[in-house]
């Protein structure tokens, strides 16, 4: 029997151009390769139809679904390609690392004969041998070294030769790595015994010396080493996973740093920077950039330029960008970030077929159901209504269960909005349907964890950490408040926090204040602890008093209706707060934008309306502002936009205040026919709210003869409609 | 008789040792018409030392990629554009990239607002023009016609702030690479080696800005202002050191806690956030660039060694540092104060400073 060794890097093209074509050279009749040995049922699948990668194979610990390990692929892998051969060609591939039964066990940590992987420290003797070439990045070493070659060839007996060294040089192996290299040699022993001609033995480069030992470290040994781990009985099967999973920035340990451009080394060899520039070009298009096709011609040029200076042999990924940067971007680092998502980490998504696909969420699910009292709603098949009375426990465990599959993005449960059902009300309607396509997106969630509750924590926990938009973190923070994730709900506290300090745009944080004291006044029910929502507002209350007046000033008539509508729930939201300080600071600040000048007309009259409402004005006053603003140089818009602030809040003040009513009243009749038709779409939306039998008093008002309308209106409207009819076209009535 | 002492030295003079011993040492393939290879080019810029042991100083502080991209650019024959606020190094570059690659950092136009296409082709000298009409010898060339002819490069100072018509004349230039001459029927073409580097402000107002035609001639290389304190404060004394001072300064005049005082003042206000993070501030409308901060230094330490007691004071530097500030008297003022009251006052190490400022303010 004739038995090879090579030594791969995971996820590394170049490894796996190497292997295929060394597979074709030597072809084996078994492949023994490092992956746990529980995994080894599902290689059937590879190369199948059912999988499109990239995907991973989740392992979990079958009592407790929440203890799991993700074995992720790409195409590029070598462990894909090398299973993918051997089942195109009808050969044998076994599985012969230490299986993750033993890793699950703990036991084993418990005793110290395993090492969890956080308290693991990594020597890296490869870090050094890049220094020693004169490469001061790992990565870019490895790359240049042994991916990014364009002829297939057989360089794994110098891997091995290096590692072999490597070793030598190297502190003892962890405990860890011992037992894995021993399991791993009782393997090889076992398989040798089969009646194979050749044998090709796929693992870690690192391992290299330590397994091809496997004839001449005694079993024995290797035995004793093995004997005292527990194992425990673990559940896997294959799960979609994407690029973006994949890459390091995810967190993934043993990931790469940009899967897209692996990929393009994968495909396209030496062509790969050529052809990546041109994705640049063109997604930099996408978003509107004019870029020529001679523009990314000069940028291959520059990365080829820039390659030589840096003695590579054909320019990499750092050598792509630093031309992307200087040819397309006018020098600016900032346009690799607009498109970083598609160009560097990629979009790839893979794909497991349903007849495959298991979902340990649903398990967890069943449960959940069971508990809710809800099992039945998996069979219906109509859609099925549900009113849930918060303050019963059993409703309040499947209102949570419901938004905890909502931030899954799990089509189950729908909240339904009622017309009477208030926000901070004790009931929820939600409408219930279980189909296949819940089914999909509830195994594409088993990325994010094997319980729903972790899995939801860990996504929210996730997009907070993405996120910049205060605005979104509120509506994360709301969701984990109904969803009841005590945890995430302090991180987004935080990151809040964290964001404010770039980012204090006073009338994004206005909006805030609303949603935060609802939270505060429903929140008790979902029994969540909401001092640090408190500690929020103490922040952020001040923070829009103090800015109020000058962002007021900046607002436009366009922008007025929608930024008086936002004063507006503010105050509401400080009413029901009741907090004396922030009422007084905000009170100062209104009192502020009455005296200044260029401000917009409605916002001031709203501002003024709040004040008149809460007697902080006097009636005196607000009739010589308004009777300057109607009779003084201001034309007639400013006056018909200074009547819609003034009216917005509730315009029944008309009915029972005679002497503004008199003043508009008089205003109104002076105006010319064409200021009036003018006018009227902006005096109409200040009428909207009112409600038709509140219109029919403020006409009767106007009728009584002592309003003294009445004998104006057949001077003034010579010719025109009569003043009754004028009102009517107001009120819409 | 002494030699005369010039205010300026020229990078090629300065460093002719070094320039040497680079050349002597990189036995890598050169681009035609330069004097170093591209790789030898970057050594020279960002500095470290021979096999020969002998050392090369650091002319540019800062992330080695930008000067690969620069020279990069350079040798594959496109344009270099070098862009950033005031005071952060353009000229100074571009001064030293010349030097290195054709040792000839002298062929320099200045851009201003009313320069003529003259000055980037030829002129007459019109007493010949006159006697014996149009002819080659007639003609007086423009430092970009000289380097065209020489196989070197020229330098353009302020590129955006010559007028749009005028800077059009580069487009020949940069991409036939020759420069015609209509009145005599002929052309000059450049020889290998020809390249231009142009720099442009990024602060100015009122600029004009590269067509899009010109623009695809240059690549684009933006000198950023330094990341971290510590890269600033190592800048300042480096170019500090470089200075030509008219009359010798005693070696402690800047002591090293003035300089990180005023950097640290500087950039804060300038980040518009304190070093430490967590609370913004208000930045004031002055650049307060590295070069800024150099000569607000200079200054001090000229008026603590002939003035005062032969070390900056705290007294001393606030003056610089509030004029530096203070550009925009009525708006810069409450800005300048309120990082006063919020940030040095509480520092242990800046409150002589704080004093000192308070009073020059009121």
């Amino acid at each position: 029997m004739e038995i090879r060794f090579a030594g791969i890097r995971h996820h590394g093209p170049g490894s796996t151009k190497n292997l295929v074509y060394l597979l074709e050279q030597f072809d084996p009749d078994a492949i023994l390769i490092e992956m746990p040995q529980e995994t080894e049922a599902l290689f059937e699948h590879i190369g199948s139809a059912l999988l499109k990668a990239p995907v991973s194979i989740l392992v979990h610990d079958k009592k407790d679904p929440s203890r799991v390990s993700y074995l992720p692929f790409t195409t590029f892998s070598p462990e894909w390609q090398a299973i993918q051969w051997a089942n195109k060609h009808e050969k044998k591939v076994h599985a012969i690392d230490l299986p993750l039964g033993y890793f699950k066990a703990t036991e084993n940590y418990k005793q110290g004969l395993l090492k969890d992987f956080k308290t693991l420290k990594f020597s890296n003797p490869l870090a050094q041998m890049a220094q020693l070439a004169g490469f001061s990045d790992m990565e870019k070493w490895w790359n240049e070294t042994f991916e990014q070659h364009s002829e297939e060839q057989d360089s794994f007996h110098l891997i091995e030769y290096m590692m072999d060294n490597l070793r030598d040089l190297d502190e003892p192996s962890n405990k860890e790595t011992l037992v894995r290299e021993a399991f791993m040699r009782e393997q090889i022993r076992a398989h040798a015994k089969q009646d194979y001609e050749r044998v090709l033995v796929v693992v870690g480069a690192w391992h290299i010396p330590a397994v091809k030992q496997w004839n001449n470290i005694k079993a024995a040994s290797d035995k004793m080493l093995l004997k005292p781990l527990k194992k425990i009985k673990v559940d896997q099967f294959f799960i979609p996973w994407s690029y973006e999973q994949i890459s390091i920035s995810s967190g993934y340990r043993a990931g790469v740093f940009s899967p897209a451009w692996y990929e393009h080394l994968y495909k396209y060899n030496d062509e790969a920077p050529d052809r990546w520039l041109i994705l640049a070009g063109r997604l930099l298009r996408k978003k509107g950039f004019v870029i020529s096709p001679a523009q990314i011609a000069d940028a291959a040029l520059l990365a080829r330029q820039l390659a030589q200076m840096r003695q590579l042999r054909i320019p990499g990924i750092l050598e792509c960008w630093d031309a992307i940067q200087s040819i397309m971007g006018t020098g600016n680092r900032a346009i690799l970030n607009l498109v970083w998502s598609d160009l560097v980490i990629g979009k790839t998504v893979g794909k497991v077929d349903q007849s495959i696909l298991a979902a340990p969420l649903f398990k967890d699910l069943e449960v959940q159901l069971k508990k809710a009292r809800l099992s039945a709603v998996l069979k219906a098949s109509d859609r099925l209504k549900k009113e849930l009375d918060l303050r019963k426990a059993s409703h309040l465990h499947a209102s949570r269960l419901f938004h905890r599959l909502q931030i899954l993005d799990i089509p189950f449960a729908q909240l339904r909005k009622t017309s009477n059902a208030k926000k901070g009300s004790f009931s929820e309607h939600w409408s219930l349907k279980w189909t296949d396509s819940c089914m999909i997106k509830l195994s594409e969630a088993g990325v994010w964890g094997t319980q729903i509750e972790l899995a939801a924590a860990h996504k929210l926990e996730h997009k907070t950490g993405s996120s910049e938009h205060l605005g979104q973190l509120v509506g994360y923070l709301e969701q984990s408040l109904q969803a009841q994730l005590a945890s995430v709900f302090e991180s987004i506290v935080d990151r809040i926090f964290e964001v404010l300090v770039f980012n204090d745009e006073p009338r994004q944080i206005l909006t805030l204040i609303a949603p935060l004291v609802n939270m505060l006044r429903y929140g008790d029910l979902r029994k969540m602890n909401q001092s640090s929502i408190l500690e929020l507002l103490e922040r952020l209350v001040p923070n829009v008093c103090s800015y109020l007046p000058e962002s007021s000033a900046h607002i436009s008539e366009e922008d007025a209706e929608l930024y008086v509508d936002e004063l507006m729930e503010f105050n509401h939201a400080l009413d029901l707060l009741e907090e004396s300080d922030y009422v007084e600071q905000f009170h100062a600040a209104l009192m502020r934008i009455v005296k200044m000048d260029q401000m917009s007309a409605e916002v001031q009259a709203a501002c003024i309306r709040l004040l008149l409402d809460k007697r902080l004005l006097d009636d005196t006053f607000v009739l010589l502002f308004l009777n300057k603003v109607l009779t003084g140089a201001q034309d007639w818009a400013y006056a018909a936009a200074w009547l819609k602030g003034f009216l917005r809040s509730n315009p029944d003040l008309f009915i029972y205040n005679e002497p503004f009513r008199v003043l508009v009243d008089q205003w109104v009749n002076q105006l010319s026919e064409d200021h009036f038709r003018s006018a009227l779409p902006t005096l109409r939306k200040a009428f909207a709210s009112m409600q038709r039998s509140s219109a029919g008093q403020l006409l009767t008002a106007l009728e009584t003869p002592n309003s003294g309308m009445i004998g104006m209106e057949e001077s003034i409207f010579e010719g025109h409609p009569t003043w009754e009819a004028t009102l009517r076209s107001i009120l819409h009535i | 008789m002494s030699e005369q002492m010039f205010l300026h030295q020229y990078a090629e003079e300065k460093y002719r040792e070094e320039l040497e011993g680079l050349a002597a040492e990189y036995k890598d393939p050169k681009p035609h018409n330069w004097i170093l290879s591209p790789r030898a080019v970057v050594h020279f810029l960002i500095g470290g030392s021979l096999k020969s042991k002998q050392k090369i100083s650091p002319k540019y502080f800062g992330d080695k990629r930008l000067m690969e991209v620069a020279v990069a650019s350079l040798a594959t024959d496109r344009a270099l554009l070098l862009v950033g606020v005031p005071g952060t190094a353009k000229t100074w570059v571009s001064e030293h990239l010349s030097a290195a690659i054709c040792g000839d950092s002298k062929i320099l136009v200045q851009g201003t607002a009313g320069i003529m296409e003259d000055a980037l082709r030829y002129s007459w000298n019109y007493a010949s023009l006159l006697k014996d009409g149009p002819s080659m010898e007639a003609i007086v060339p423009s430092p970009v016609m000289y380097a065209m002819q020489t196989g070197k490069i020229a330098r353009i100072e302020e590129l955006t702030r010559i007028p749009s018509d005028v800077q059009d004349t580069l487009l020949t230039i940069l991409s036939e690479k020759s420069l015609p001459i209509p009145e005599l029927n002929t052309e000059i073409r450049a020889l290998a080696g020809f390249n231009i580097i142009a720099t442009s402000n990024t602060k100015d107002k009122g600029v004009n800005e590269l067509s899009a035609a010109l623009q695809r001639r240059f690549n684009v290389v933006q000198l950023p202002l330094p990341k971290h304190l510590k890269d600033e404060v190592q800048i300042v004394q480096t170019r500090l050191k470089a200075m030509d001072f008219q009359i010798e300064l005693p070696k402690n005049a800047i002591p090293e806690a003035s300089i990180i005082k005023l950097v640290k003042v500087f950039r804060e206000l300038r980040n518009g956030m304190v070093d430490e993070g967590a609370m913004k501030l208000k930045s004031p409308s002055s650049g307060l660039s590295t070069a800024e901060a150099i000569s607000v230094l200079n200054n001090a330490a000229v008026l603590a060694v002939h003035f005062g007691d032969g070390v900056i004071s705290d007294q001393d530097l606030a003056v610089g540092m509030t004029n530096a500030v203070l550009k925009d008297p009525t708006n810069d003022k409450p800005i300048f104060n309120e990082y006063l009251e919020v940030v040095m006052k509480n520092r242990k190490d800046m409150t002589g400073l704080y004093e000192a400022c308070k009073k020059l303010i009121f």
